[in-house]
Parts: C-alpha cells; structure tokens; sequence
C-alpha cells in the first residue's frame, strides 16, 4: 500500500537551494528508504516537502490515502505530529526546559501543564546520559545532548514517517551507537524512514531502497547502479 | 514599467497598499481565533499569555511611573499659570486620558515589547523553533501570536489606568508639594472633568494600539526568513510601523470621538 503518494510534484527554490523539478515518489509502510543527495541542502528541502513544511508549487501530497490540502495550513498538522523529523534544522524551543520541550505535545493536546515524560522517552534519555539534565533548558546543555532531546521528542512522536539526516553523525560517533539501536527498533515495527547518509555500512545494512537528487531531479535509483555508487567517506 | 517618479511613487504605493491589507488579514485571522478558541493548548495559551502581562505590564511599571509623574507636573506646571483663562482640570483630562496617556503607554509598549516580540518571534524563526512547534501539531497562530495579543493587549489596557492615574494625581501632588503654583480647586475640577466618554476613547485606543502593535510585530518576527541579520532590520521596521499606526489610530478615534 503507497503510504505516502507525492504525484507531479514541484518544489521551489529555497533560500539556500534551487527547488527540486517535477517528479513523482510513493513510499509504502516498511520502506527504509536512502536518498543520495547532492547538496545536504536539496536533501533538507525534499525533507521538508515530506514533513509539509514546504508548500508546493504543484503536484498533489496524500499521506495515509487523504490528500492533503496545502491552502488550509492547520489541516496539515496532524499529519506533521505523526512525523518524525531528525536533522540539522530541527530544534528544542529555546525558552522551555528539555522536561518542557519533550511533553510539549501531549501538554498541548491535552490541556495538561504537569504532563509527565513517558517511561520510555525517560528510559532513552537515560540511556543518553541527559536524564539528570530535563530541568534544564537548551542552552544550558552541549550540542549532543540538545540533538538526543530532539531524537528522543522526534522516535517518540514518529509513527507514520521518519526523516533522518545523517544519523551517522547527528550524535557524534560515541551516540550513533544508541541511535541505531533505537532506529533500528522503529525501521522494524515498519515505520517508513527516508535518510541520508554518507556511511557504507549504515546504507547497507538498512535501507531497501535508494533515490537520487542530484541538480533539482529526484529520480529513483535502481539496484544496479545503487551498487555502482561510490559513496562518500564519513 | 513606469520610469521616473511617477512610477516609483506608484510603486511605493502598491507595495504599502498590499503590506496594509496584509497586515489587516493577519489581525483578522488573529481576532477570529480568538472569539473561535481552538480547544487544544488553551491551558498553555493561558500560561503564556500570563507571562505576557508580566513581561510587558508588570516589569514595565518601573518606567512608566516615574514618566507619568514627570509628564503630569509638566503639563500641570505649565497650565497652572493659564488656570485664569482656562479650565486646569479639564486641559489635564484632555491631555492627558485623551491623548497623551494612550500615546504614551503605547510608545513605551513599543520600545520595551513590540521589539522584544519581533525579536523573540525572528530568532525562533531563525533557529528553526517554529517549525519544530508546527510539527509537534501546535498551530503558531494559537500558541504564538495569541498570548502575545492578549498579553500585550491588557498590559496597555492596565497600563493606561497607571499612567492616567499617577500623571494626574501624581502630578497634583508633585506640584503642590515642590512648588506654590495656584491650582485651585484641581482635584474637584478634574472629577468634574472626567466623562465616560472620555475614559471610554481612552480605553478604546488603549485596545486599539494593543491590537495593533501585537499583529504588527508578530508578523514582521515570523516574516524573518533564514538568516539572523534579518532580524534587526524587522525589529527597526516593526517598531516604526507601530508608533506610525498608533498615531494614526489616535487621531482617527479622537475625530471620530470629538470632532
């Protein structure tokens, strides 16, 4: 089943990237899916037209078989907190506790101030070493533990999609470990996961499908030419 | 396309014409929200819009209590030497619940928050935070603009009760004490002076400016796009806008009131 369905779809350009040319992509449920990016920029814009963070300048958007309606922005937000979206733009709000940052979302449905962290995003904030640091808000805390808040708040919430910029490296060599650990767990309970990444092995070893962006054109990658690719060093 | 002054003139006049209405459609999307309450986050839009009236009214007291007692014995001071010809408490009341106390609460509302705002909002959109809120299903308009409306809002509202209050008898009793200026009966003037209507035009700017500066520096910190040297310029831009729409807001309800 096409889980998500982008048909005649074009993307304008950024401010830090030209858009991507009309192109069509259907990623079902189980899909871990790689994208070989030729600008980490093009890579973030495709990302964000995935996350509808990106209005379109054509081309239709169905997530879960309902077509999304870009004209009506606060339609697209149920559909945004099911997806969980782990890259360089991603952030923790600035004024609110990492406690704050990780229950914001069940606080705001649910009317609720003291919502606790669930047990098992405490569990991984545990296993992140930031478990004694909740209280405290992001800048407080070093880059590395403010990026395992966001991989924490994103796994937690992701349960229809997972986009990933290079994981291999969104935690330092020392938290990749985990962080594999914890993807690895998802891409199993057939959460589609579209990433980039620069790591062989990682690639390898999880994805079981390979796109191209290279000069504005998404194209599907085939297996031939997907074990052609020579890929970049980490 | 038309060259010359003519064409830039016209131009300039397009681009403000559209800046306006968009401005407008943004307050009147932030007002329909408002009396349209979306059910989740209210709590948090409370707590936020709590913080507001906070920041923005209750750290601001400091300053406009010792700028109301100033601009009260000034204009006391300088009336009090016409009080044969004319009326002192009336000037006063005119003065100051009319005109300067909304002009001037909405002034100091601008330096200190509507930049604050515009900022906040700039760098949040700068370091991606907006995004963040909008994939965690939290609607910007709501959690954002709003308690920011409401805060804002009431702090002037409060505010102008302040500054009205401690300018008029402030001053009275400033320059009673300091000075031996006549004042005659001042203070029965002044009960006598003050209608409802009058407090009613004052409260109305008050609100007015409230909403006013509130939509304009929202919108110029969420209209920041990727880079962190936008966001002065918006600052700069938002709070000249601001104390121009006040202004004009000003004298069309003091026309529309007195006139």
């Amino acid at each position: 089943m096409k889980w998500i369905d982008l048909e005649n779809y074009t993307l304008p350009d950024s401010e830090d990237s030209a858009g991507i040319e009309t192109f069509s992509v259907s990623i079902s449920k189980g899909d871990i899916c790689w994208l070989d990016a030729d600008e980490t920029e093009g890579g973030l814009l495709f990302f964000k037209a995935l996350a509808t963070l990106i209005t379109p300048l054509s081309g239709t958007y169905c997530f879960g078989g309902e077509r999304l309606d870009f004209n009506k922005p606060n339609t697209l937000l149920p559909v945004k907190k099911t997806i969980g979206f782990i890259t360089t733009h991603s952030a923790l709000i600035s004024n609110r506790s990492i406690r704050e940052n990780l229950t914001l979302m069940r606080s705001y449905a649910d009317n609720n101030l003291s919502a606790r962290i669930d047990d098992k995003s405490f569990e991984w904030c545990g296993h992140f070493s930031i478990a004694d640091k909740v209280d405290l808000r992001p800048e407080k805390l070093e880059q590395s533990d403010r990026r395992a808040a966001i991989v924490i708040r994103e796994v937690a919430k992701a349960s229809r999609l997972l986009l990933l910029e290079k994981p291999e490296i969104y935690l330092g060599h020392a938290g990749f470990y985990l962080y594999d650990w914890l993807l690895r767990g998802l891409m199993d309970e057939g959460v589609p996961v579209v990433f980039t990444s620069d790591d062989k092995n990682f690639i390898d070893s999880v994805s079981n499908r390979a796109l191209v962006l290279h000069d504005g054109q998404l194209k599907e990658k085939d297996s031939q030419e997907s074990q052609k690719t020579v890929v970049r060093g980490p | 396309m038309t060259t010359g002054i003519t064409g830039l003139i016209g131009r300039y006049t397009i681009r403000s014409f559209n800046h306006v209405t968009t401005l407008l459609t943004f307050g009147a999307v932030l007002l329909r929200m408002l009396f349209k309450r979306p059910a989740e986050g209210r709590t948090l839009v409370r707590r936020i819009a709590l913080e507001q009236i906070y920041f923005t009214a209750v750290q601001a007291l400091p300053v406009i209590i010792p700028i109301a007692l100033i601009i009260g014995s000034a204009i006391i001071i300088q009336f009090s030497k016409l009080s044969g010809q004319y009326d002192l408490g009336n000037i006063a009341v005119i003065l100051i619940v009319r005109e300067l106390g909304p002009a001037i609460t909405a002034l100091l509302i601008i330096l200190r928050s509507a930049t604050a705002v515009t900022i906040e909002t700039g760098y949040m959109k700068v370091l991606h935070e907006i995004d963040a809120l909008e994939m965690a299903g939290i609607n910007i308009e709501w959690f954002v603009c709003i308690p920011r409306l409401v805060g804002i809002t009431t702090a002037i509202l409060s505010l102008f009760v302040v500054f009205d209050i401690v300018a008029i008898i402030g001053g009275y009793v400033v320059v009673w004490t300091i000075t031996f200026l006549p004042l005659g009966n001042f203070l029965k003037q002044i009960a006598g002076a003050v209608t409802v209507s009058g407090i009613a035009v004052g409260l109305i700017k008050a609100v007015c400016f409230g909403i006013t500066i509130t939509v304009t520096s929202t919108y110029h910190g969420l209209k920041v796009g990727r880079y962190i040297t936008e966001i002065p310029v918006a600052a700069s831009r938002a709070a000249v806008e601001c104390f121009f729409y006040c202004l004009v807001i000003n004298v069309i309800i003091s026309g529309l009131f007195y006139l």
